[in-house]
């Protein structure tokens, strides 16, 4: 019974990876139409970095 | 860090906040700016060639696929200036270590590609703009986390690594943003 219950890693991960990456590759399209869209999304990876940083002091 | 930043009285703690912030926002500014400087001199159409090719292979770093070397040093602000210097002096210079974001650890390899960016997007004055951001909202955070409730200690130390998981699904998905914009060929003025 206890493998039914195991995570589907194999699975689960890379359609994780792959909605990421399509999310952001659309993002990045909308993004170039804008005006200034690029310096925007440099601050936002900013943020982003600076948040993530907080894990390794 | 988060330890020392909580150290001693509430004002006490606000005000080595605000030095902490300070002192991460003006060299992580200070370091962009000369980012973007350095980055200026770089002529356009190689600096956008070479700043695809960053970004496509840190992002094949984030996704697990390679593994390549990143600008740190490896270790952690060094504990002995908490003993060999006063409280706030402590704190200016940690956060003057954390600002630029090479100093320590680099949490996750989508540093590299904006580092990049930051260089060859729009000279020293968006390079200061877009590291001094970092560094402030780096600072700004352990500040937060530090002068919050005081009786869940454990929950402000582990915050960081509580969340790593969040920040880093982002940064997959803002460096692939970040590439599909260099491919296209947009870039700040």
């Amino acid at each position: 019974m206890t493998t039914v219950c195991a995570p589907r890693r194999g699975t689960f991960v890379p359609m994780r990876l792959v909605g990421l990456v399509g999310t952001g590759a659309a993002t990045g399209l909308l993004i170039a139409r804008l005006h200034d869209g690029f310096a925007a999304l440099l601050l936002l990876i900013a943020v982003t970095q600076a948040f993530a940083s907080l894990a390794s002091p | 860090m988060i330890g020392t930043l909580g150290k001693g009285a509430p004002q006490s703690r606000v005000l080595a906040g605000f030095v902490h912030c300070a002192a991460s926002g003006l060299t992580g500014a200070a370091f962009g700016s000369m980012l973007g400087a350095a980055g200026a001199l770089v002529p356009r159409p190689a600096g956008q060639i070479l700043l695809a090719g960053v970004a496509a292979a840190y992002g094949a770093m984030q996704l697990g696929i390679v593994r390549l070397p990143l600008p740190e040093s490896g270790r952690q602000v060094p504990a002995t200036w908490r003993y060999r210097f006063r409280h706030l002096l402590v704190v200016f210079f940690y956060g003057a270590a954390l600002g630029p974001g090479i100093g320590t650890r680099v949490a996750d390899a989508g540093f590299v590609p904006f580092l990049g960016a930051v260089a060859l997007a729009g000279g020293p004055v968006f390079g200061g703009l877009a590291l001094g951001t970092y560094g402030l909202v780096r600072a700004g955070a352990a500040a937060a986390l530090a002068t919050s409730n005081t009786c869940r200690i454990h929950e402000r130390v582990t915050f960081g690594m509580r969340t790593i998981r969040l920040w880093r699904s982002l940064a997959v998905a803002q460096g692939m943003a970040l590439l599909m914009v260099v491919l296209i060929g947009v870039t700040v003025k």
